[in-house]
């Protein structure tokens, strides 16, 4: 079954090379999102700030 | 605007241009969803084609898709997107002036589409039909959006973007490098133009646009708007801003690649079918993630379900983005897309994912808007929760339809019996199979229709019930202190120009490792490839073929699949549509491919056949074509057609496109002749019909050692 679905694979380095960029490029940014707590706290309540209407 | 200290300011929010973008969104929802109902009622009943050339279902189907998207859906992302960012920057739009040149320039471009579209003015090519000057029209107004809301951040008050903006940069950037690489055509006249690309390359282009078009203007904007009207809906914030990073970045990159799955078992290479297939499937996760976080977002806030439509909306919305991107993978799965490919099962995932997340996510959002733009309470909450139900009926009803339909349809064409013959061996059997399900789908899509028309009820009570408007001036404080170091992703986003770029190479590397290696097109043939180009009335009836919208109901590609062999012929080869501008492999099949049907039967039958189908198949559901027997055929236009595309490399001799028109005028004279042979009409020669049966005719005929 693994040299079946292995058939398919014909344009290897290519494949690989798909891969490998997906593969770094979620870890990096998987490592890059452990934000503070607090920043990521911050961020999440954005919308629901209040508009302050100005009676000026 | 004031400033009371150096941060605090009073200024204005633009609501004004937010306000014509909804108003705009409720015209062109109608157009969109009656035009929809329409063509699912000439499916189910084929005399509602109305035997009218400007109202046929290769004319209408068209004209229904780009409303939909870019006119419904593509208005509402633009409401949203200006409501939204101007809140979470804390500052004015960036220019009136471009708002409006925004507005009125996309309302021009519809307008545009609605006219040319009926007209026949396409390029053949799905979601992206409008013609040169109209994508032209496209660009600039792109440009003036983008200017518009590049300029909004670079002047904003609040220095990290919101994971919204992102969506929205994600989507900006994306569009306009889709738009114009698809979009490179050469022009032969003011309303038609070839496509640069040709076979397997124009297919390879065509679906990594075409299904980068649902990524980057039907999901991430709407994960955008989902990521601000949901909160602020249920007043929770987002369940986890650190799966929005992550999933932000995996979505941007993996959807990117996924356009091959639209050309499993085709002649597209081998190599790149593989791509589309694991990377579609790779997209499940990041997909959902912005399920997960949407619908837990809803922690603590579940009752509201019971009480509130637009929850019932939002969260709908998101369920249905959730089945539709777990049913997306699972279709590129090459054995599921055998079966699947070119059925009905298509036509229901996707309006699985434009009724119930697209549409039910813009009803959401608009019942959010409505009243606190004006300024007045929800004219009736069970009106909307009646367009709540009504709606979602109508959504199940042509999801369930087109499911079941189009597994019928797949699983009729493969069926073979014990001893290796088709035991449908007549596709009609498939087409009167699934026609009560038609009527399914078309009383769906009523109800959604109707749905909406109790929300354009309820709002217009809205509006009309509301006190004068008067502008509003906000408070905010500036928080942008633009001498913090940050660094990680907290940095990434207060740094627009950066964020911008990364993520513009986040889609360009699957664009380049996919189209790259295609244009090379000597890889992929053989050595002794040598096909005919179509001759000048062959291409006349080309471009008939495509001006009528054939390829939406006919493909052109045989798969390598026993059950297509015995029924079609040998597998369509990448030579056979090398000079193909556009390629018209077609994507769904409600009546047979014509890849091999060139000789396959006598030029009455075709004759007989375009103008009265059901004279040769009882049952048939296409229109009546009675038109191409009345207009005349252009054959003036042939030398600059032919001019055109030999500059674009196909091998035509400068005797060729100097008489392509006596040429032409030579062979409809034959053809009529034969028509006249075999007992019908006199007189045909100058008619478009006969170059339409010159094109059918042609088809599998050119390469020069036909595969049997």
């Amino acid at each position: 079954m693994i040299s079946e679905g292995l058939r398919h694979f014909t344009e290897i380095p290519l494949s690989i090379v798909g891969m490998l960029l997906f593969i770094v490029t979620f870890i990096t940014v998987t490592i890059w999102s452990f934000l503070s707590r607090q920043d990521l706290h911050e961020m999440a309540q954005m919308p629901l700030h209040e508009e302050e209407i100005s009676h000026e | 605007m004031k400033a009371v200290n150096s941060l605090v300011e009073d200024i204005y929010y633009d609501d004004d241009i937010v306000k014509k973008f909804i108003l705009a969104t409720l015209v062109f929802a109608g157009v969109a969803l009656a035009a929809g109902v329409m063509v699912a009622l000439q499916l189910a009943f084929w005399p509602m084609n109305l035997n009218s050339e400007w109202l046929s279902f290769g004319r209408l189907r068209p004209l229904h898709t780009n409303a939909a998207i870019f006119a419904f859906a593509g208005n509402a992302i633009f409401a949203g997107i200006y409501h939204s960012s101007q809140r979470l920057l804390k500052a004015r739009l960036f220019s009136d002036f471009l708002s409006r040149v925004h507005f009125w320039g996309w309302q021009a471009i519809i307008v545009a589409a609605a006219i040319t579209l009926p007209l026949g003015y396409s390029h053949g090519k799905e979601y992206a039909e409008l013609e040169w000057p109209i994508d032209i029209a496209i660009t600039l107004i792109w440009v003036v959006f983008a200017v518009n809301f590049f300029g909004t951040l670079a002047k904003r008050r609040e220095k990290h973007m919101y994971v919204a903006l992102w969506f929205y940069i994600a989507t900006i950037i994306t569009v306009a490098l889709l738009h114009v690489i698809n979009s490179a055509e050469i022009p032969v006249s003011a309303f038609k133009s070839y496509p640069v690309y040709a076979g397997i390359q124009d297919a390879m282009v065509q679906w990594w646009y075409g299904h980068n078009a649902v990524a980057f203007f039907l999901t991430t904007p709407f994960l955008g708007l989902m990521y601000y009207y949901l909160p602020k809906a249920a007043n929770r914030p987002v369940y986890s801003y650190r799966l929005s990073i992550i999933h932000f970045w995996a979505l941007v990159f993996i959807y990117i690649w996924a356009g091959p799955h639209h050309l499993l078992y085709t002649s597209l290479p081998e190599w790149a079918q593989t791509l589309g297939m694991v990377f579609s499937i790779m997209l499940w996760a990041p997909s959902w993630g912005g399920m997960i976080n949407g619908l837990l977002t809803l922690r603590g806030a579940w009752h509201l379900l019971r009480t509130d439509p637009i929850i019932k909306f939002f969260a709908t919305a998101v369920t249905f983005y959730g089945m539709a991107t777990f049913e997306g993978p699972l279709l590129s799965i090459k054995s599921v897309s055998s079966v699947g490919h070119y059925t009905d099962w298509i036509v229901g995932h996707v309006h699985g994912g434009t009724l119930g997340w697209n549409g039910f996510m813009i009803f959401g959002m608009l019942y959010y808007l409505v009243p606190r733009l004006w300024k007045t309470e929800l004219y009736s909450v069970k009106l909307a929760t009646a367009h709540f139900w009504t709606g979602f009926l109508g959504t199940i009803a042509y999801y369930l339809s087109m499911v079941v339909a189009g597994i019928t349809q797949g699983l009729m064409w493969q069926a073979m019996t014990p001893d290796g013959r088709l035991m449908y061996p007549d596709f009609i059997e498939t087409v009167t199979r699934i026609l009560p399900l038609y009527w399914v789908r078309a009383f769906g899509g009523i109800l959604y229709l109707a749905g909406f028309l109790l929300m354009v009820y309820n709002l217009y009570r809205t509006i009309k019930g509301a006190p004068v408007s008067v502008p509003e001036k906000v408070r905010v404080v500036n928080t942008r202190d633009v001498t913090a170091v940050e660094t990680g992703h907290r940095g990434l986003e207060g740094a627009v120009t950066v964020f911008s770029v990364l993520t513009f190479l986040a889609v360009l590397v699957g664009s380049v490792i996919e189209i790259y290696p295609t244009l090379a097109l000597h890889k992929y043939l053989p050595p002794s490839a040598q096909v005919e180009p179509y001759t000048p009335l062959e291409l006349a009836g080309r471009d008939l073929y495509i001006r009528e919208g054939c390829y939406l109901c006919h493909s052109q590609q045989i798969r390598p699949l026993a059950s297509e062999v015995l029924r079609y012929g040998s597998p369509s080869t990448a030579e056979e549509s090398m000079y193909d501008h556009p390629f018209q492999w077609g994507s769904k099949r409600t009546g047979p491919d014509l890849a091999r049907v060139g000789k396959k039967y006598p030029d009455l039958w075709h004759y007989r056949h375009m103008l009265n189908p059901r004279v040769v198949t009882p049952q048939s559901i296409m229109p009546n074509y009675i038109w191409l027997a009345t207009n005349d055929t252009d054959f003036l236009v042939l030398r600059k057609k032919f001019s055109v595309l030999k500059n674009m490399g196909t091998p035509y001799s400068d005797d060729q496109v100097a008489n392509a028109d006596i040429h032409a005028e030579k062979q409809a004279k034959e053809i009529a002749k034969s028509l006249e042979a075999q007992g019908g009409p006199s007189g045909l020669e100058r008619k478009e019909i006969v170059a339409m049966i010159a094109y059918l005719q042609a088809l599998g005929q050119k390469a020069k050692e036909t595969p049997k």
